[in-house]
């Protein structure tokens, strides 16, 4: 799971544009700074979503931020992260994808001894109360609704991320 | 001799005039079709864009009636409650299944007995039970007395909670996005009542617990031949009816209809192998008759994946019940042909069934004897046989291939060249043989209606697993 | 013989029409095959596109001023598919960051130019992007193509419109939105919901109320219509036109309907004299409302409700009953006890078990 920093920056969706094309300097100084100011592991999230413009949005936000971030892409790979990964520092599920539902996947995070306590965000187009509720009661930690805000997520991430490590 | 000639004569120009009538009606249901495809598909623009669901559309009740489904109900259960579709209720219907239906679901999803309370609406065989999953709080299983597969519909449709309900085949795929798709028709016109999906066939589909994980043509001719079939069935047979409001088929392995409206008219009739077909004509007849605006329509793009036939056995007994309920279905809604207010159904979707697919086997049969005993007899020319036999395998060829012109327009399922080389050799090869082989089926399927006893055919649809209810008609 | 002259001619005629036939075909198969190598090679472009601005685009959203290399006309069809996408995805300063991106490519300049392409396609993409960027200055441009007859044109243009500026939209097109009867209700709601327009929707409310009181069955159903979109409209707009509309409203659905939005008590003794209509959807409509709004008094005419005809009035009714008693379990048992009619009994029982599963 280990990763270094420069094969991090090498699997960054825009470092493969700089070194490409050339664009966007300040994105690879920011990188670089960053890579500079976390030198230690980078946090690990995991993330579920079948859409793929807004799975790719959500790695390279996350990314961004300095996280290492694993994409399932439906229930199923959604479950195998789970058996195999230790547990994230975070946790962010779509409720509507194929195989195992959110509510599905959530239930089997809080079963599972060492992943219990990981903070989980619900995103996802379900915007009806009796969702929110049931995510919630059913031990999500917080719940945004798609469209959403790519700011309000990223603070709500560091937010979950922070209280874990107190 | 000159009376002989002159009967000879008249013969052959009842079958001209049918042949050509025949191919007529479906170039001009394949015009419609065209135009009407070419049309949706404009429409279309950012389909596939997030979309937010939202409390407006109205709730769907998934009927899943299952008789002896053991093996895959689980998986096939799963998959519909993953449907993206804001709400919707699943209620699988277990017709007295022998093989532990009940069972494997109650361990699945942790079932509960509840106390129902079913509206009595439509009279079905005795509901046993009624039982709540503790895990989906969408799923709801009913229990009942083995009556069939309309009766275990009607039984659904008495339990069910929400104005429309969708009745779907247990052992077939639905695409995630189908169902909110085949609502459409409905939230754009309040006088749908029923909407049908295209159903496209499994074998050779890759598919992994009642998901589809990709599409691909089966390596056996007999499906491959189906393929074909079903492409011209959906694509221009339905679609080629539905903007003139006149489609008489929805297929029972998918399709949507107003509750209100279904049990106005009595819900399925239990007497018939062919309840799908026949309650739609139902829902045509006592529309019209009591003059009441409504609308059935066939939508393209959702997409219901099933298992079709492999050996010619199955494929054979399909196609007589396929008859059989047409058969069945045309006898009980007679009175639609020709009605005052028949509009197009009555007036040219009807008739057009019964001459063409109900009467056509008899027709094309003895089209058939005449031409070969006219050659063996030497009143026909082997020059006019040829040209003829030239002239229909090109016909046939030239509808086969324009569904698939449709499909690559509209679905584009079936991306490689060696998948096309394939699908245009079977446009080919299906004229030879495989269109003989239904008719004489179809023939077979006719008699049995007409001179089988009762008994035989109640026990047939109760032994038989329901062998999928798809029934593309003939074209 | 006459026979054989006469199969000439028709021998002549079938080739004829065999050659036809053939040609057509022929001509079909190589229309799949032209179809399925643009269709191919369009997916091939689009990949190469999307490697290259996929990036680019995350980047924007996420406020990082770039450069963009030049977009290639060519490839503008993916752009608008993905911005589009990603704009149906993102809210707040996300959607001005993807705008500013989109001026920059020269996308407001392409979408303007689509509008007054002859296709529907182009015109429908147009719109689409249009209206995502609030663009201001098409706005004389789209109106009157919301005045369109075809529906999906019209209706997409009026989306677009209501994005630009829903109060104008809202006064501009009030005749459109009381008499296109083919616009759908429930897309209009949500449209009318996402442009959060809500205070303007009085002039929904001043439409109702002028095609309130009329007999007329089509000045009936626009208002049917009317009030299938007020569920979008803020209660205080609201409530005083439907209690007007339901005190001259003779039309079952339409008295059904406003059952649905009264909330308030002082509407009681009005929702309970509908509580005997002879139409079962009025009286399931004022049960359900007594069990909204209802006090512990409407139990014994919810009991009456109980003992309906119809199923789903008996079923509401449960609920009602299980609502108003939600806190007191024991007196629920207590009246379950004393029901005597065994379809009254069922239902509530149902309705009791369904609650506690729901809890």
């Amino acid at each position: 799971m280990r990763k270094g920093a420069i094969p991090a920056l090498l699997s960054h969706p825009t470092c493969w544009l700089i070194m490409k094309s050339g664009y966007c300097a300040e994105a690879l100084s920011a990188m670089e700074n960053r890579s500079s100011s976390f030198p230690t592991e980078k946090p690990l999230l995991m993330a579920v979503e079948d859409d793929d413009n807004i799975a790719y949005l959500l790695q390279f936000l996350l990314e961004r931020e300095g996280y290492s971030v694993r994409m399932a892409r439906n229930g199923n790979e959604a479950r195998q992260l789970i058996d195999e990964l230790p547990p994230p520092q975070l946790v962010i599920l779509d409720i509507m994808v194929p195989y195992f539902d959110g509510f599905e996947l959530l239930q089997l995070i809080r079963e599972k001894s060492d992943w219990a306590s990981t903070p989980v965000i619900m995103l996802t187009a379900k915007s009806q109360e009796r969702d929110i509720v049931r995510a919630l009661d059913s031990g999500a930690s917080d719940y945004i609704v798609k469209p959403f805000l790519p700011e309000e997520l990223k603070a709500r991430v560091r937010r979950w991320v922070r209280v874990v490590g107190k | 001799m000159n009376q002989y000639a002159d009967m000879v004569l008249v013969l052959e120009l009842f079958f001209l005039i049918y042949f050509a009538l025949l191919n007529g009606g479906y170039l001009f249901l394949n015009a419609v079709a065209m135009i009407s495809l070419k049309r949706q598909m404009d429409r279309q623009v950012y389909a596939d864009h997030p979309r937010i669901y939202t409390a407006l559309k109205p709730p769907v009740s998934l009927l899943v009636p299952a008789y002896n489904e053991a093996a895959t109900i689980a998986a096939s259960v799963r998959s519909m409650l993953q449907l993206s579709y804001d709400e919707f209720e699943v209620i699988v219907i277990n017709d007295g299944s022998l093989d532990g239906t009940l069972e494997e679901l109650q361990r699945q999803f942790g079932l509960v007995p509840f106390p129902g309370a079913c509206r009595s609406g439509i009279k079905t065989q005795p509901v046993r039970g009624m039982w709540y999953s503790t895990v989906h709080r969408n799923l709801r299983v009913i229990d009942k007395e083995n009556g069939g597969k309309a009766d275990s519909l009607n039984a659904g449709i008495n339990a069910s909670r929400y104005p429309l309900f969708c009745a779907v085949d247990a052992d077939s795929i639905l695409q995630r996005n189908s169902l909110d798709l085949i609502v459409e028709p409905f939230v754009e016109d309040d006088r749908t009542i029923a909407a049908g999906g295209t159903i496209r066939i499994l074998n050779g589909c890759k598919a992994s617990d009642g998901f589809l994980v990709s599409v691909g043509l089966p390596n056996k001719l007999l499906p491959m031949l189906q393929i074909v079939e079903y492409l011209r069935a959906f694509l221009f047979g339905r679609l080629g009816w539905s903007p003139l409001n006149a489609m008489l088929v929805i297929s029972g392995a998918f399709g949507l209809f107003r509750k209100s409206s279904v049990i106005e008219v009595g819900g399925y009739r239990t007497d018939t192998v062919g309840e799908d077909m026949e309650l739609v004509m139902r829902l045509h007849r006592i529309h019209r008759q009591k003059r009441i605006p409504y609308r059935i329509v066939f939508v393209p793009n959702p997409i219901c994946w099933t298992e079709a036939p492999e050996s010619l056995r199955v494929l054979k007994n399909q196609r007589m019940r396929w008859q059989r309920g047409l058969s069945e279905s045309l006898l009980m809604n007679r009175t639609l042909l020709f009605s005052r207010n028949g509009g197009w159904v009555g007036w040219i979707a009807f008739p057009f069934t019964f001459v063409f697919e109900w009467a056509g086997v008899f027709i094309e049969l003895a089209g058939y004897m005449f031409i070969f005993a006219g050659f063996w007899l030497g009143i026909v020319s082997g020059a006019a046989l040829l040209a003829f036999a030239v002239v229909s395998v090109l016909l046939g060829v030239l509808l086969s291939v324009s569904a698939l012109l449709m499909e690559e327009m509209s679905f584009h399922l079936y991306p490689r060249y060696r998948q096309l080389f394939w699908l245009l050799a079977m446009a080919v090869l299906e004229n030879f043989g495989y269109r003989q082989l239904n008719l004489v089926w179809r023939f077979h399927g006719m008699l049995r209606w007409l001179f089988g006893t009762q008994a035989q055919w109640g026990k047939m649809t109760r032994s038989a697993k329901w062998n999928r209810s798809i029934r593309p008609d003939k074209s | 013989m006459v026979s054989a002259a006469h199969f000439d001619a028709i021998l002549w005629f079938v080739s004829l029409t065999g050659i036809a036939v053939f040609s057509l075909t022929l001509l079909m198969v190589f229309r799949i095959v032209w179809l399925r190598f643009s269709h191919n090679s369009r997916a091939r472009r689009e990949k190469k596109f999307l490697e290259l601005w996929r990036p680019l685009m995350m980047s924007g959203i996420s406020g990082s001023e770039t450069g963009y290399p030049p977009l290639r006309m060519d490839d503008a069809e993916f752009f608008l598919d993905l911005w589009n996408h990603l704009h149906e995805s993102v809210k707040g300063p996300a959607k001005s960051r993807l705008n500013n991106l989109a001026v920059r490519c020269g996308m407001a300049a392409h979408a303007h130019a689509l509008l007054h392409r002859s296709g529907l396609r182009p015109r429908l993409m147009a719109l689409i992007t249009l209206g995502n960027l609030r663009e201001n200055s098409a706005w004389s441009d789209i109106l009157p193509l919301a005045k369109k007859p075809d529906t999906i044109l019209s209706f997409t243009a009026l989306g677009a419109l209501l994005r630009i500026n829903a109060n104008a939209a809202l006064g501009e097109l009030k005749m459109q939105l009381v008499d296109r009867t083919d616009w759908p209700t429930a897309q209009l709601a949500i449209l009318i919901q996402e442009s959060g327009a809500m205070a303007s929707t009085f002039e929904l409310v001043d439409a109702a109320l002028q095609l309130s009181g009329s007999t007329r069955p089509e000045d009936i159903r626009k208002l049917q219509r009317l009030l299938r979109i007020f569920v979008v409209v803020p209660t205080h707009l609201k409530l005083p036109a439907v209690r007007t509309i339901l005190s001259s409203a003779t039309d079952s659905e339409l008295i059904a309907q406003c059952l649905k939005y009264l909330c308030e008590p002082e509407d009681l003794p009005c929702i309970r004299t509908y509580a005997e209509h002879p139409v079962w959807f009025v009286r399931l409509q004022a049960a359900h409302a007594l069990g909204r709004i209802g006090a512990t008094s409407d139990l014994p005419l919810l009991q009456k409700l109980l003992r309906d005809p119809v199923w789903d009035v008996r079923h509401r009714s449960a609920d009602a009953i299980v609502a108003l008693m939600r806190k007191d379990g024991k007196a629920l048992a207590g009246l379950l006890a004393t029901l005597t009619d065994p379809f009254a009994r069922d239902m509530l029982t149902m309705s009791m078990a369904e609650s506690r599963v729901a809890q």
